[in-house]
């Protein structure tokens, strides 16, 4: 008894001086490693616990690493979360002020979404299976509200990244595509921008969230939470975020039923 | 072409050579080296491309496509990349290249070179395949322009380059050679002025090259030819005078021998008569021992006389002054007589004397005399040298030339001692003089004569075998008168018919004898013999119109029993009329004092 007891003190006392932030690898984790460094230094200094930045080299690693508990904090898309919450009761604390909308895209700007007829045996291109605002919001909007299901009715091909949907759209790989308002406007590929245009936008729906393991002492979870709140300009521009707001789990619930069950 | 030019043009145009072929040899060699280069970097670029485009172009990634085309393209030496679908559609492409359209490259899937005027590009199709299903497939256009253009870039400068150093040696080969060949003009001129006698100062003598040691070397024998020159100079005035002297000297020793031989043959004329005279001793006077001297002295005496007749020759021939007397000569009887002469002593000494001339030869034109002269010499040295066995005197008619040999089996000559026989002074052997007597001077006249004859004289001989002696003397039959050839045979044959006294002739002494045997024989045929007792063995046998006997070669009372026995007509050959006996007297028909003329003796013949 006395052994276990040690052992608890020690992990938490270890918990304590340490713990891992998991970041979904949107880029390569070179860029991230740039940016979320000194995030994770500005952490430790708010903190005076020790953060140590990890990624993967790609979603589904991160995804299996997530969902097996191995980050202390994570910053993830909210799919991401409702999964981890699910699994391992991950709570969300802060967030991105920002919403996410999911856009659909096509080369005729008449191109009526809503008809099922329009949408059957076309072929849709997303950046990945899981990408919350590319694939899963329209993918989920589609379905509840017009009741099309994209993976039984139509095809789909995953092709990697934002741009690439943009581009195979535009080139008739696909005619129907799946992006964000942010990627659509960034993407400065003149031929094939000019051929695109926006069909459908979803609801707006809450940002990525940074959760917190239930093992991390809420302590730390409320001190991380603040410097969140309270951080900086200059690192929030690097991280491409205007401003923290406090959340919680259950602002993510809408989502909770984004994926259809497998 | 001068020395100075084969040197520059030799020098350039292998220059030229191997530079060329070095560099064609360096430029091939990077032209296949940098092709092979080319071709390594094209091929792992295709397999880079392979490796990275197979992904994005299975799940249509077009960005990363795009990102890897746009990137690769901006490659130098990317001209264009095209990416396509399965089912060739373009998925992504960086099409610059212009000397093809676009579906005209996409219809052939073979890798390509194509060359446009200083542009060069290599075209490559790829499909991309996992696990033997098609993805896609791409076609990459290099452009080696570059590459094409650094070489011939390089081409151009070192043809340049080459140009260049060619110029610049051959100025430099140019100055050299010109420099090279100004000295060596200037020392063969200079050459060219010592071979004339002259001393100019030789050139380049500080310079410390080759041509500097030349110009100290001949500085050097230009200074030892002066000197040699000088006491050239001077040996020649020196050696010129002592000429001048010795022809002077010679001269002179000439003219004396010349008077001192006619000066002595007066007086020993008179001791050789007087002596003859007295070592008869007529009046019985003188004792036997007296008679033995007066007859010593009287054989010095003859010997003398030859000797003083063959340095007055071989003076003569020296000085040039001997004349022939050309005329046609009767060469048989010229023969017959110095057989007649000669056959006697040859007998008397035991020997047996061999004749033979051949009776085509008729004339010659020659100096009889001179021919006479040296056969007699010939006869006379093979009679002193050999004491058995043949003496042969034969004669050929050879083309243009008569030769006459005269041999010997005497005691022949040493072969070391044949090339100086006829020299002055030399017989044989040093001893021989000694042995034999002689002057020495026999052979020698008889070699200036032969030459002057217009002929030779060679010899053959080996030790103890004995001699042949050759002596070519020109017939010069041109000289005779065909006309003339005919009436003296004619004549010949007239006077042999007036013939018709046969006269015998004791041979005593054949210098006494020899010019009257020739004159007798004109008018009668004549017989000699040597000895007394042949003399008696011939009057035995035959009678003769006349007898001609010496005084000295008999003794009276034994000559008047023969010419009383056989009733010979004696024709007496004596010294001194006077001094002989009355009945000698009374017994010769005729008695002729010495020196007789032989002409009386003739018509005394004659009747």
């Amino acid at each position: 008894m006395r052994i276990l007891l040690g052992v608890v003190l020690l992990s938490i006392g270890l918990l304590a001086s340490q713990i891992t932030l998991g970041v979904v690898p949107q880029q390569s984790p070179l860029k991230l490693s740039k940016k979320w460094l000194q995030v994770t230094a500005y952490l430790e200094k708010q903190t005076g616990v020790k953060v140590i930045f990890k990624t993967e080299t790609s979603i589904p690693k991160f995804e299996k690493k997530l969902y097996n508990g191995e980050y202390d904090i994570s910053y993830m898309n909210p799919y991401h979360f409702t999964v981890a919450k699910k699994k391992k009761a991950y709570e969300a604390f802060t967030r991105a002020d920002k919403n996410i909308v999911g856009i659909v895209l096509a080369k005729n700007k008449d191109f009526d979404i809503t008809k099922k007829e329009n949408l059957e045996g076309k072929t849709f291109l997303f950046p990945a299976p899981n990408a919350f605002a590319a694939t899963l919001l329209p993918k989920f909007e589609l379905r509840q509200k017009y009741g099309f299901d994209i993976d039984e009715n139509a095809r789909v091909l995953y092709v990697n990244s934002h741009d690439s949907v943009y581009k195979g759209v535009s080139r008739g790989i696909g005619q129907v595509g799946g992006g964000i308002i942010r990627t659509f406007n960034n993407f400065v590929d003149k031929n094939d921008k000019d051929k695109l245009n926006i069909v459908y936008k979803t609801s707006a729906y809450p940002s990525h969230p940074i959760a917190a393991h239930p093992r991390v002492d809420k302590q730390l979870v409320k001190k991380l939470q603040t410097a969140f709140l309270n951080m900086p300009d200059s690192l929030k521009k690097i991280l491409s975020i205007k401003n923290f707001i406090v959340t919680d789990s259950n602002e993510y619930d809408v989502i909770a039923n984004v994926k259809k069950a497998e | 072409m001068t020395f100075k030019y084969r040197f520059i043009l030799s020098f350039v145009l292998l220059e030229a050579f191997f530079i060329t072929l070095i560099v064609t040899m360096n430029f091939v060699t990077i032209n296949d080296s940098s092709k092979k280069l080319t071709n390594e970097k094209l091929d792992s670029n295709i397999e880079f491309l392979d490796q990275l485009l197979k992904v994005p172009v299975s799940i249509y990634d077009l960005a990363t496509l795009d990102n890897l085309v746009n990137n690769t393209s901006k490659l130098d030496y990317v001209n264009s990349l095209v990416v396509l679908d399965s089912q060739n559609n373009p998925l992504s492409q960086q099409y610059n290249f212009k000397h093809l359209k676009l579906v005209n490259l996409l219809k052939s899937k073979e890798n390509q070179s194509l060359s446009f005027k200083d542009e060069n590009y290599e075209i490559r199709y790829k499909e991309l395949a996992q696990d033997e299903i098609k993805l896609g497939s791409f076609y990459i256009v290099f452009d080696t322009s570059q590459n094409f253009r650094f070489i011939k870039n390089a081409m151009k400068n070192t043809g340049v380059i080459i140009l260049i150093e060619i110029i610049i040696s051959t100025i430099l080969s140019y100055i050299i050679g010109s420099r090279l060949t100004l000295m060596l003009t200037n020392l063969a001129f200079t050459a060219k002025q010592i071979g004339e006698y002259k001393y100019p100062e030789v050139p380049y003598q500080d310079k410390t090259d080759e041509i500097g040691v030349l110009s100290k070397s001949m500085a050097q024998m230009l200074v030892d030819l002066k000197e040699r020159r000088e006491k050239l100079k001077s040996l020649a005035v020196e050696l010129n005078n002592q000429k001048n002297e010795l022809i002077e000297a010679n001269k002179s020793k000439d003219d004396f021998l010349a008077n001192m031989s006619h000066e002595l043959k007066t007086p020993l004329n008179s001791i050789n008569v007087i002596s003859s005279v007295m070592m008869k001793n007529r009046k019985g006077k003188l004792d036997a021992e007296q008679v033995k001297n007066l007859k010593i002295i009287n054989s010095c005496g003859k010997d003398l006389l030859f000797l003083i007749n063959d340095v007055l020759d071989i003076s003569k021939l020296e000085a040039g002054e001997l004349i022939l007397n050309y005329e046609v000569v009767d060469f048989q009887a010229m023969m017959n007589e110095m057989k007649d002469m000669i056959e006697a002593q040859i007998e008397q000494k035991g020997l047996t004397f061999i004749f033979n001339v051949p009776s085509n030869i008729k004339y010659i034109y020659s100096d009889k005399n001179r021919i006479n002269q040296i056969i007699k010499n010939l006869l006379s040295n093979a009679l002193k040298f050999t004491a058995k066995g043949n003496i042969s005197l034969s004669v050929k008619d050879v083309d243009t030339n008569i030769e006459i040999l005269v041999k010997d089996e005497g005691i022949g000559i040493a072969q070391e001692k044949l090339e100086t026989i006829f020299d002055r002074f030399k017989q044989a052997d040093g001893s021989t003089t000694r042995k034999y007597g002689g002057t020495g001077l026999g052979l020698a006249i008889c070699k200036e004569l032969s030459v002057l004859l217009g002929g030779d004289i060679f010899v053959k001989s080996k030790i103890d075998n004995g001699t042949i002696f050759k002596v070519v003397i020109p017939k010069k039959e041109e000289e005779l008168d065909p006309s003339l050839l005919v009436e003296k045979k004619e004549e010949k044959v007239e006077v042999k018919n007036e013939k018709s006294e046969e006269v015998l002739l004791l041979n005593s002494d054949p210098l006494l004898f020899m010019s009257a045997s020739i004159a007798i024989k004109q008018v009668c045929f004549l017989e000699q013999v040597s000895s007394i007792e042949t003399l008696l063995l011939k009057v035995e046998s035959k009678s003769y119109s006349y007898i001609i006997i010496d005084n000295n070669a008999m003794q009276s009372n034994q000559l008047l029993d023969i010419v009383n026995k056989y009733d010979l007509s004696l024709i007496l050959i004596c010294e001194d009329e006077n001094s002989l006996d009355d009945e000698i007297k009374n017994i010769s028909k005729y008695i002729l004092e010495k020196p007789f003329d032989n002409e009386k003796l003739k018509n005394l013949i004659k009747g």
